[in-house]
């Protein structure tokens, strides 16, 4: 088995060598159009980078750990890395409950479903810029929908002024991203859903099993890769959130709505600490690794079942 | 084998969700432009676009050059008037291609040029941005050249915050400031005829304003986290005789108090901190607010939007002397400008000269920088730009400091704590001061 593999290494056979040349333009746009700005991306993430030394390029200094040292005593990260995270899970959670209960309401075949479907991928489509500004005025507290409901319900008696709180700004870009979000997850379910045979629920409709026990003991575990696609998915787009909060808030009031991705784009494009902006992007950049660590994980233990 | 496999698809993946992370580096390599619909149809000049490489020939007699700039809707066509003026000329150096960028893209565009070599010959900045490009190495030394114009007295603050260790990078184009917008009717609807002098007697305006009519905002100003707050704020910050590297001072903390006693009252609306400039503008015209704090730029705004208000320009009320933020953009040569300069700044100088300078002010609405243009050369019977021009002898330019944009950053900061409650003044603006003085050393 070694020798086999190092065989693989240097001694192609002719059928090896065909098939090195059909993946190597794949693998020479992959390495040039992604590898490089990642390495590049670290080697920024050490090197001392400001207005005064920018234009120096390579020779500008390495500095080992400054950089993250400095990012690590900013006061914005604990907060920009809470609320990534509140972010992430939150929605993650209400887009995939909510998903999964329109893709089993849609899986029943009735007047109009198709359609139906079909309209509520509106909001997945719509540019998020937009979204993000519609909820900014569904959320304003003098002529916005949502505060001049909740005090006609009663439920409170002065606009809340969601966005202008620290308190409560972050709920509105999570609002609309649920809402962003519920058609994608929606969608994917759907199509786990109809990859399920109608027989397996006949069967066991046979064998007594009610509802619920359909959908715990049927649904779920053949949805199981769809399932793992949605989360995944969903966790990468979600935690690399930037346009709800850069349109809704701007990361305000003060710093209450700064997640890692608008944390790194102020230090590289507002204050040119290039470097320091590197090393946010690579701690989101180690993250997203442990997560796609484990989703590997999940993939091959499916596999090897 | 089916672990190697497994194991490529997931490294593609990983890679293919990281690549989209990466801190803008490989985005904006590859989002080649962001065209704009106005500017470009219209452009007269062959259809270069922006990822060309600079076209130098230097054979040829006229030399093709790329100006950047964030304008859009007005004024882009404006500026788009006087390039094809330029390039209508038959003695001219060069030919003129614009290219609009979204503001936030237009500054990235530039940090990134400055590594990457891709860069328009002559570069618009606001002035504020312009010394952290010049300490970049954006720019090419024209102090010479500046000297030499025919007429290079400009507004002394214009012409500083294009000038870095002595040695001049870019000229102003346009002038602006902020100024006090007041709606007559509301005015008169409650009774008020003396205009506010002074900030007490601002006070009591908004306090009678906001009796006789609850359902509007005595006055609307932008406290949103970008520049725009910070161009808002320093009006009443110089008024108190403090400035930005001095904001523990007594006369600091006194103008941050007084913007926190404006949203305490309610004489501003909570959601100041969310609305920027132009946000402003629209509650003004809309009748949402009987006063507010803008700038000449949003004539045209204010045209379309209300074209019956009956309106007029004061100046911004005063603690110890009047005062005002100087807004306007610079132009300057860029390092790709090299073996063309003197093409280049043909073009440059003749957006310089006292006639274009004075059309384009004059379609904008904004003040010619240009001191040899007088007001009465600009506007003349016209008391809403005279107004405006009155103000801005009391302007001054935001820094200028190279890390303007991070120092603009703690100042955001300071005074939405302060406006939403999260500091106090004292706390808020101590905290600041230092990181501040950290800046700048």
């Amino acid at each position: 088995m070694t020798k086999k593999k190092t065989k693989f290494l240097f001694n192609f056979d002719k059928q090896s060598k065909v098939g090195l040349a059909f993946i190597l333009p794949a693998l020479v746009y992959m390495i040039i159009m992604v590898g490089y700005p990642i390495v590049y991306n670290w080697v920024l993430s050490f090197q001392d980078v400001s207005v005064f030394n920018m234009a120096q390029g390579v020779k500008r200094p390495f500095i080992g750990l400054g950089n993250y040292r400095m990012i690590f005593s900013n006061d914005v990260l604990p907060i920009a890395l809470k609320n990534t995270f509140t972010y992430t899970i939150v929605s993650l959670f209400f887009q995939f409950v909510f998903g999964m209960l329109l893709a089993l309401l849609f899986n029943k075949k009735f007047f109009l479903s198709k359609t139906l479907r079909g309209l509520l991928v509106i909001s997945w489509v719509m540019p998020t810029t937009v979204t993000a500004l519609l909820f900014k005025y569904m959320l304003s507290p003098d002529a916005g929908i949502v505060d001049s409901f909740l005090m006609m319900t009663g439920l409170i008696k002065e606009p809340v002024g969601w966005l202008l709180k620290e308190k409560t700004a972050i709920w509105g870009p999570i609002f609309a991203n649920i809402w962003t979000g519920i058609p994608f997850n929606m969608l994917l379910l759907s199509t786990g859903l109809s990859g399920i045979s109608e027989e397996v629920y006949e069967s066991a409709g046979i064998d007594g099993a009610n509802a619920l026990q359909q959908f715990f003991k049927i649904t779920l575990p053949l949805l199981r890769p769809a399932i793992m696609s949605v989360l995944v998915l969903g966790f990468v787009y979600t935690f690399k959130v930037f346009e709800h909060i850069f349109v809704m808030t701007a990361g305000g009031p003060v710093n209450a709505t700064e997640v890692m991705a608008t944390f790194s784009y102020k230090l590289s494009f507002r204050n040119y600490y290039f470097g320091q902006g590197a090393a946010v992007a690579n701690i989101l950049f180690l993250i997203l690794f442990c997560v796609a660590l484990i989703y590997l994980r999940l993939i091959r233990k499916e596999e090897s079942m | 084998m089916k672990k190697v496999v497994s194991l490529i698809l997931g490294l593609t993946l990983l890679v293919g969700m990281l690549g989209a992370c990466a801190s803008g580096t490989d985005k904006s390599g590859k989002t080649a432009t962001v065209p704009n619909e106005t500017v470009e149809e219209s452009t007269t000049t062959d259809s270069t676009t922006t990822d060309s490489t600079t076209t130098e020939s230097p054979s040829g007699e006229k030399v093709d050059i790329q100006f950047w700039h964030h304008h859009s809707g007005g004024t882009a066509e404006n500026l788009e008037s006087m390039i094809n003026k330029y390039n209508k000329l038959p003695d001219r150096k060069a030919t003129v291609t614009l290219q609009y960028l979204p503001k936030n893209e237009l500054l990235k565009r530039y940090a990134l040029g400055v590594i990457s070599g891709d860069l328009p010959e002559v570069a618009l900045t606001d002035n504020a941005d312009t010394l952290s490009f010049a300490a970049m190495g954006m720019y090419v030394d024209i102090t010479d050249r500046v000297n030499a114009l025919e007429h290079p007295d400009f507004l002394p603050h214009a012409l500083n915050s294009g000038n870095y260790n002595g040695k001049q990078y870019s000229v102003p184009i346009r002038s602006n400031c902020l100024a006090l917008w007041v709606n007559n009717d509301m005015m008169t609807e409650a009774g008020i005829t003396e205009m506010p002098v002074t900030w007490d007697e601002l006070l009591e305006v908004c306090k009678t304003l906001k009796e006789k009519n609850p359902n509007v905002y005595p006055l609307a100003l932008s406290a949103v986290k970008t520049e725009d707050i910070v161009f808002q704020f320093l009006p009443f910050l110089f008024s108190a005789g403090a400035s930005w590297d001095t904001m523990d001072s007594p006369e600091a903390i006194e103008a941050l108090d007084f913007v926190k006693t404006l949203s305490d009252n309610g004489y501003i609306s909570m959601e100041v901190i969310n609305w920027s400039q132009n946000d402003v503008e629209k509650q003004f015209a809309a009748g949402n607010s009987a006063m507010m704090i803008n700038g000449s730029w949003q004539l045209p705004n204010i045209k379309n939007d209300a074209p019956d208000l009956n309106y007029s320009i004061i100046k911004i009320p005063m603690n110890k002397e009047y005062a005002s933020t100087l807004g306007g953009e610079n132009i300057g040569m860029t390092i790709a400008s090299e073996g063309n300069e003197d093409a280049v700044w043909d073009f440059m100088s003749w957006m310089e000269s006292l006639d274009s300078s004075l059309e384009y002010n004059t379609l904008c609405g904004t003040i010619s920088p240009n001191m040899a243009i007088t007001k009465e050369m600009q506007y003349p019977d016209n008391e809403v730009m005279s107004a405006f021009i009155d103000q801005a002898q009391y302007a001054v330019a935001r820094g200028p400091h190279p890390k303007w944009p991070e120092i603009s950053g703690i100042l955001q900061e300071c005074i939405q704590e302060i406006l939403t409650g999260t500091k106090t003044t004292k706390e808020s603006a101590k905290n600041a001061a230092e990181k501040i003085a950290a800046i700048i050393g």
